[in-house]
């Protein structure tokens, strides 16, 4: 069950609108816009495979957003798994 | 812990080495299994049920096992799917791409599997600085051998397919 | 997992993410520090550089890894090897308990049926056969706490001087070159000259793929700093050959003469400091002293163009790197096994000290004459801590009545129970063995029956005497043979001190607790004693600091004085570089100098004019040798027309025991290979990945080619890792006369397409 920090990057113009949008996913926490156009946000998925079909349904289907870039990733279970 | 690598290629198969492009090289191919055969790696299998009118078309999925670049296969392609007179250093499998995020020298591990095994040696692989991996488009084989030796779980180093750069 | 556990994640991802936009998310900050995790301080158990590792550890599980930040050796980074290192500690591969041989079987036993085995099995032969019977074989990679133990049980209580151990395979030309020439073992300086030199002299050594964090100080220096000058002597082009200013490629045996000629350039062109000279330095040939003059006679012979000859080089590279090196202001020579492994490696360390010697380019921030260490710990518990069969505790010689009475005072055992001839070398010892000399041996934290050169000579003697292995690993070549394998505590598992290549002493943390019934080697030899009757001299061994704490006090007043490296100042700091004679003391730069506690003490007119004072020489000189020219033991000829030569591989480590069981590692480098020169293998018409045969007059190999153009023409380069691929079937055992040390480096092969 990975958990990713990432950056999504928008485009500046209407980030409430952005951050509207977001609260639809319900796996995404986001956590502030910050030097205006980069919102912190965490990704809580079940696999690593979900975690970048939602990186790209956001870059995708979320208007206003530029980019999503991952900046830390825990997979500790998954890592755990694979041990066992 | 280590980065997971969130966004990479789209997953376009990756053609034995002389392969035309890849419209054409559906269109050609007769899911003969020559290749397949005779690959002394058996790095060649085809493509499953899922995958439409390119079931049955050679496939090498390059972190499982690459291409050597024995240059075997071409020949005995009947069909001219795969060109038989093309040259090691000429093959156009794809490009590697280098996923800075989690590449290992980048988060301050030494390491130089890539560039190390890469056939077209300390040419399509150099090192910056002697210690950052970069890749030349215009020497890079796409053979995979990069992709394959890669010791991050998933590799750090993936050959973007020349297939989907055929369609572009 | 529990919810709290993944909130904590989750505020760790954000903040994590934050950060790599610059910017501090409120209050994560404190929720970073509650985490369940803990890091713990430690010590690479890989080569000999000596990096800072943190182990993280939740739930009395090790899960995490990362470079130590802290310290100053490699501030933060690994090398791939390392970066997986903690999972070795539950490879599958664990030895977790006792097995004994029965009907050529092993079969598991408690540790009170196989202590006691040992015990009586060893005091019989003991009793029946005499002390020399037995011999301990040791490790490089063992602490100097277990080494310690091991010293007193076979030397001090047992009471032979039979201790060796497989730093004799790497080091001990090393330890000949600098007690030669300096009258002192171990570098004068350390690592902090990388960042201060102007020119790396690196001889032997692919310090690239062997010493990872070294290279990666020296190319970002040099990257930093495009003037400095990096000049390389070596057979094989190495992934360290891509930032040489110079590589002269010598046949392989053959880089004496090379290092005379720079020498007579040296001198010739007025590159010399003649006023270091006649202040600090002596000249000798083999047997006696000579003159300056007589030295400038011996160097006649070795003209640029002489020893182009004899080394198949370019008399003009060897006058450029003289050249180099004379002009640098400062210079920094490495080496490793290239000059170590060799039947002359001592006078090969001997002729890389003369070039500082007569240039006075030693005792200065960024000049040194710097040896590079394979193992973790082959500096600290084995030459400092006398793991060798002529050496003591302290840098203390068996020869020497003083030492002996010295070091049996601290260990509580008559002092005539320590021999004072010298016991058996490795190869003696392994050779003896298959005679039948030596009836019982103790092999700890190493795997002579794949790593001794000629391997597979001494199998039988492994196989029919009494051999005792203790392993964290099993399956190993050597367990094969093993009549008891005892399941040792792994890295993490224990308390204990490595002493790295440039003097430093570092304390690793015990983090979890070993796996099964696994013990810790110095306690399975605490309890083996005990039960070998010596009670009164092990039961007072409770903790890892009682032994150390124990064992410094016979480092106190000798040039390796750890007097002020306590446990609990060991505890706290990255390590001390000795001599560190008080708890006060910050640790010793360069020896030798002023700031070197030893030389300070001097009476000021020993100092008089001298800048450096050799205090290991009667007259405090250090020593430049005339040693004549020689090439390898097996040189090559019609019959065995190539010239094999061994090493390691960035990815994996010694016989694959820890790096084996990382399938990340294997996947980066999964088998052996023969590397072959393109021109070579166009003329037996060998592809790449074809099947060869490799063949020396002591045994063949079938393994896949790699044509390469990494080993020059002639010569053939196999690593040393793979036990299906076990390249010393095929290499030579001659070893050299004074240090011992066998020649791996070279040997005559022939090779054909299998």
């Amino acid at each position: 069950m990975p958990i990713a920090g990432v950056i999504i990057q928008t485009d500046g113009n209407d980030n409430g609108q952005v951050l509207e949008q977001l609260q639809a996913f319900k796996n995404v926490y986001t956590y502030g816009v910050h030097k205006g156009n980069s919102i912190v946000a965490v990704f809580d998925c079940e696999s690593s495979k979900e975690l970048k079909g939602l990186a790209d349904q956001i870059t995708e289907q979320v208007q206003g957003v530029m980019g999503v870039y991952p900046a830390y990733v825990n997979y500790e279970d998954e890592m755990e798994q694979a041990q066992e | 812990m280590f980065f997971e690598k969130l966004f990479s290629y789209h997953e376009k198969f990756l053609r034995p080495p002389g392969a035309v492009p890849e419209k054409e090289f559906i269109d050609r191919c007769i899911r003969c299994r020559k290749c397949q055969q005779i690959c002394p790696y058996q790095c060649i299998s085809p493509a499953g049920a899922l995958h439409g009118d390119a079931m049955g078309t050679p496939v090498i999925q390059a972190r499982e096992i690459p291409c050597y670049l024995c240059m075997k296969c071409p020949p005995v392609c009947p069909t001219g799917a795969l060109k038989t007179d093309i040259q090691k250093a000429d093959v156009r499998m794809g490009v590697a791409r280098i996923d800075r995020a989690t590449c290992l020298p980048f988060q301050g591990i030494i390491c130089r599997a890539c560039y190390e095994n890469c056939p077209i040696y300390r040419e399509a692989i150099t090192l910056d600085q002697e210690i950052y991996p970069v890749v030349h488009p215009e020497k890079c084989v796409g053979c995979g051998i990069c992709e394959h030796v890669c010791p991050i779980e998933p590799s750090a180093i993936v050959v973007e397919s020349s297939a989907s750069r055929n369609e572009d | 997992m529990t919810v709290n556990r993944r909130d904590f994640i989750k505020s760790t991802a954000a903040a994590m993410a934050a950060a790599s936009i610059g910017v501090t998310l409120p209050g994560t900050e404190r929720k970073l520090f509650a985490d369940t995790m803990t890091w713990h301080k430690t010590v690479c158990r890989y080569c000999g550089v000596g990096c800072g590792i943190m182990l993280g550890k939740r739930d009395n599980k090790v899960v995490a890894i990362k470079g130590d930040k802290e310290n100053t050796i490699n501030q933060g980074h690994l090398c791939v090897k390392a970066f997986f290192l903690h999972r070795v500690i539950y490879a599958k591969t664990r030895l977790t308990q006792p097995l004994i041989k029965k009907n050529g079987k092993h079969v598991p036993a408690t540790w009170d049926e196989a202590l006691t085995l040992v015990a009586s099995k060893f005091n019989e032969i003991r009793q029946t056969h005499g002390p020399d019977a037995l011999a301990f074989y040791g490790s490089g990679q063992a602490e100097t706490e277990e080494t310690y133990m091991a010293n007193k049980l076979f030397r001090g209580c047992i009471g032979t001087n039979n201790v060796d151990g497989n730093p004799r395979l790497c080091m001990a030309s090393a330890v000949g070159g600098y007690l030669a020439s300096f009258g002192k073992d171990e570098p004068i300086g350390t690592y902090e000259d990388i960042e201060k030199t102007d020119l790396f002299f690196l001889v032997g050594t692919n310090t690239a793929e062997a010493h990872p964090i070294v290279f990666k100080r020296l190319v970002e220096y040099k990257n930093r700093n495009p003037q400095v000058k990096i000049v390389i002597i070596d057979p094989r082009k190495t992934p360290t050959d891509q930032i040489a200013d110079l590589h002269i490629f010598p046949q392989p045996g053959y880089d004496l003469p090379v290092m005379h000629a720079m020498a007579k350039v040296l001198i010739d062109e007025g590159y010399i400091d003649e006023d270091y000279i006649q202040n600090q330095v002596a000249f000798a040939d083999n047997d006696k002293a000579i003159t300056f003059d007589e030295f400038k006679t011996f160097l006649e012979a070795y003209t640029p163009e002489a020893a182009a000859k004899m080394a198949n080089v370019d008399a003009k590279d060897i006058v450029k790197a003289a050249r180099l090196f004379g002009q640098a202001k400062t210079a920094m020579s490495m080496w490793t096994m290239g000059l170590n492994q060799r039947t002359r490696g001592v006078w090969a360390n001997n002729l890389v000290h003369n070039l500082h010697l007569l240039t006075g380019k030693l005792g200065v921030p960024g000049s040194d004459s710097f040896s590079l260490t394979g193992q973790p710990n082959a500096c600290g518990g084995v030459r400092e801590g006398g793991g060798l069969s002529h050496i003591l505790p302290g840098h203390r010689v068996v020869g020497n009545a003083d030492h002996r009475a010295a070091v049996a005072k601290v260990w509580g055992v008559p002092a005539e129970r320590i021999p004072a001839a010298p016991g058996k070398h490795t190869v003696a010892m392994f050779e003896a063995l298959t005679k039948g000399e030596i009836k019982g041996m103790y092999v700890l934290c190493t795997n002579p029956a794949h790593s001794l050169p000629n391997a597979s000579k001494y199998w039988p003697g492994m196989r029919d005497q009494f051999l005792v292995v203790a392993e964290s690993f099993y399956p190993s070549a050597t367990t094969d043979y093993a009549d008891v394998v005892l399941p040792a505590a792994f890295w993490g598992e224990k308390e204990g001190v490595y002493g790295c290549t440039e003097r430093r002493s570092q304390h690793m943390e015990k983090v979890v607790e070993p796996m099964g019934e696994a013990r810790w080697d110095a306690f399975i030899i605490r309890d083996l004693a005990i039960k070998m009757g010596f009670e009164k001299e092990f039961a007072k061994y409770q903790t890892a600091e009682d032994i150390w704490s124990e064992y410094i006090t016979l480092t106190k007043g000798t040039d390796m004085d750890l007097t002020g490296a306590t446990y609990a100042r060991l505890k706290k700091e990255r390590g001390l570089v000795w001599p560190v004679p008080s708890e006060d003391h910050p640790g010793t730069y360069k020896r030798f100098t002023k700031g070197d506690p030893l030389y300070d003490a001097l009476p000021a007119e020993k100092k008089q004019g001298r800048r450096m004072y050799f205090y290991g020489k009667p007259d405090g000189r250090a020593t430049v040798f005339a040693r004549p020219a020689k090439g390898p033991e097996e040189p090559v000829d019609a019959e065995y027309p190539f010239a094999l030569t061994t090493g390691r591989l960035l990815e994996h480590w010694h016989t694959l025991t820890m790096t084996g069981t990382i399938p990340e590692l294997n996947r980066a480098v999964p088998k052996a290979f023969a590397e072959i020169n393109p021109e070579d293998a166009r003329k037996l018409g060998i592809a790449d990945h074809d099947l060869v045969v490799v063949e020396t007059r002591r045994g063949k190999l079938e393994i896949p080619a790699r044509v390469i153009d990494r080993p020059m023409a002639g010569t053939i380069f196999i690593p040393m890792h793979w036990r299906e691929w076990m390249v010393n079937v095929l290499t030579i055992d001659a070893v050299d006369p004074g240090s011992k040390e066998p020649e791996y480096k070279v040997c005559a092969a022939k090779l054909r397409k299998a």
